[in-house]
């Protein structure tokens, strides 16, 4: 090998490789249906939510009570376990998505709201949930300031 | 058994970067924002042509083939395929910009060939180029610009005829109709034609010439098409980004200071990735904590960059080296550099430089060529360090490059959810139309976007992209 296909070869063998596994990510995509670095997808509108994929709540909630809870699994977001869509949106602390399930129809009862109303300290997202506070609902949070 | 030759192998690079890229791009929605207006616009007009016919008149831009064109995929959706036909249009362009890009080069060697390779991530991974491909405007005229340019580039180092001028001469009143930076059209083949690169003829060079002359006369005296105002956008300066009524407060009366600053600002975009769209981001970063190998992998890599063409500029200035294509290509890229950044004086933006960006790519080619021919000539130690330094920064620019595809994944799911929170905003605020059929678009073009997966790049995540690229 001569001295300037060595330092060629030095040069050019980054840019393939990048090309390369730009090109093999896409391919796996394809094939797979899964992307091999963001893998996560929601199982119920309650994880959708949690997730921030707004189009997946709009996807589920044709098919799934916007009001029914289900479980957000562990170790992916910040709140777990079993909840409402409106509390695993207002957990995410993203108003759009709040505001989001609002216009799909979600009707939280008292005891729905003042968890989702806890769970967020995001101040757009209580904005949100005071606007549709149902008849009875407290906004009194223990260990909140 | 035998090998491709290095032209066939540098082709082959291209299209793999090319199809990625087309393939994210397909992969993404039409976004919301500068896209929508345009495309109920689109339906309103009768045709194409009274599109055209109508743009005349705007206060300060002169676009007219923009909106023609928009309207022209409108139709050819016929009532259905819009993702298909706007999103498979950008996905064309950026095969053709990636395409033109290495026919340009004309590598021949194994060394041009690495260098090829180089040129491709330097390409790809500047931020010039990722402004052309992260906004999924109905056309990203941008990078449509980009495409004429390198266009024109590529007439100009060919062997030339009366096909050719009249190839060069078409392409700059399609350039010049739909975006002012298409103007960088007559000067690629103006610089070309005085370092040596002829394939557009004095000829052509007239005509071109004085169809600017009428474009300036027509711009300004007849339709009295003024320039961008401050009061019409925010941008970008030095630390922040300024809102209209600051731009104004800081600058409205005396503006000259504001343009110099974008025109320096824009230059040094190009040159050292360094600010992002007129904010410094490094020193931004640096004083708020926010991970810094994706503000430090750019600059490193960029003025590295600048540096080998640096040298091989000065090389030639000092008479080590004649009047060959890499002293062509830095002074093609010198002059459209300057050019491009002085029209981008009202305000910066990375896509608005994206044809210096893609000339920087192509001077870049010549000057590392240039650094490895003349590494392997060094002693032992001295080539050893050069090669290093080349392989270092093929090897950040590759970094840079493969994070456009982070980026085109993140933007994929911030343009679906604004097509989420649409029609509830709209009509929360009184916007939404009355229209049925204006209706029927935005509804159908939000179940487009609704309905595709995207990979969620918000959550759950790993945490390295966000660290190593910007989104």
């Amino acid at each position: 090998m001569t001295p300037s296909s060595r330092v060629a070869l030095l040069v050019g063998v980054p840019p393939v490789c990048a090309g390369v596994l730009w090109m093999s990510v896409l391919a796996v995509a394809i094939v797979t249906g899964t992307h091999p670095t963001w893998t996560l997808q929601p199982r119920n509108l309650s994880e959708a939510a949690a997730f921030e994929d707004r189009a997946a709540v709009v996807r589920l909630a044709a098919r799934e009570d916007v009001n029914r809870a289900a479980e957000v699994r562990a170790g992916l977001v910040a709140a777990a376990g079993v909840m409402t869509p409106i509390e695993a949106a207002a957990a995410s602390r993203e108003p759009e998505s709040v505001q989001l399930l609002f216009d799909l129809g979600a009707s939280p009862d008292p005891a729905v709201w003042q968890r989702a109303f806890c769970i967020s300290d995001a101040d757009g997202v209580r904005a949100l949930l005071v606007e549709h506070r149902p008849p009875g609902a407290r906004d009194e949070c223990a260990n909140s300031d | 058994m035998s090998y491709p030759g290095p032209r066939a192998a540098a082709y082959a690079l291209a299209w793999i970067f090319a199809l990625a890229l087309a393939i994210d791009l397909l992969w993404m929605p039409v976004q919301v924002g500068d896209s929508l207006g345009e495309i109920l616009d689109a339906r309103q007009s009768e045709s194409a042509w009274a599109a055209f016919a109508g743009s005349f008149g705007t206060e300060a831009y002169l676009r007219p083939l923009r909106i023609a064109q928009i309207k022209g995929l409108f139709d050819l959706a016929q009532g259905s395929h819009y993702w298909l036909v706007y999103r498979g249009f950008h996905a064309l362009l950026v095969v053709a910009a990636i395409m033109l890009f290495v026919r340009a080069l004309r590598v021949a060697t194994l060394v041009d060939l690495a260098a090829a390779a180089s040129a491709l991530v330097v390409l790809v991974g500047l931020y010039t180029f990722r402004g052309t491909v992260r906004e999924a405007f109905p056309i990203n005229h941008f990078l449509e610009v980009v495409v004429l340019c390198l266009a024109t580039l590529n007439l100009t180092r060919s062997r030339g005829s009366f096909w050719i001028d009249l190839a060069a001469v078409v392409i700059f009143v399609s350039a010049a109709l739909t975006l002012e930076s298409g103007l960088l059209v007559w000067v690629v083949a103006l610089t070309a034609w005085a370092v040596g690169w002829r394939g557009v003829s004095a000829r052509g060079l007239a005509v071109m010439t004085v169809l600017l002359v009428g474009y300036v006369y027509v711009r300004f005296a007849v339709l009295s098409t003024g320039v961008p105002a401050l009061s019409e956008r925010s941008a970008g300066y030095l630390l922040e980004v300024l809102d209209p009524p600051e731009l104004q407060r800081r600058f409205g009366a005396q503006p000259l200071w504001f343009y110099a600053y974008n025109v320096l600002a824009s230059i040094s975009s190009v040159l050292f990735s360094e600010p992002q769209n007129g904010v410094f981001q490094v020193v931004s970063s640096w004083m708020n904590d926010r991970p810094m190998w994706r503000v430090i992998i750019p600059l490193a890599t960029s003025v590295g960059t600048t540096g080998v063409l640096l040298w091989a500029a000065v090389r030639r200035l000092r008479g080590a080296a004649r009047l060959d294509d890499t002293a062509r290509a830095i002074i093609v890229f010198v002059v459209v550099l300057l050019t491009n950044a002085a029209l981008s004086f009202a305000y910066t933006k990375d896509e608005i430089i994206s044809v210096a960006g893609a000339f920087y790519a192509f001077a870049a080619y010549g000057a590392m060529r240039d650094a490895m021919l003349t590494g392997i000539t060094l002693r032992p130690a001295a080539a050893s360090g050069c090669a290093l330094l080349l392989c270092v920064l093929a090897t950040g620019w590759s970094v840079r490059a493969a994070g456009v595809h982070y980026v085109l994944r993140s933007q994929a799911m911030n343009h679906q959810a604004d097509w989420v929170d649409l029609p509830g905003r709209w009509k929360r605020d009184g916007a939404w139309p009355s229209d049925p059929a204006e209706q029927q678009l935005i509804l159908q073009l939000r179940d487009d976007a609704v309905e595709s997966r995207f990979p969620n790049t918000r959550v759950g995540g790993p945490g390295w992209p966000g660290r190593l690229w910007f989104e």
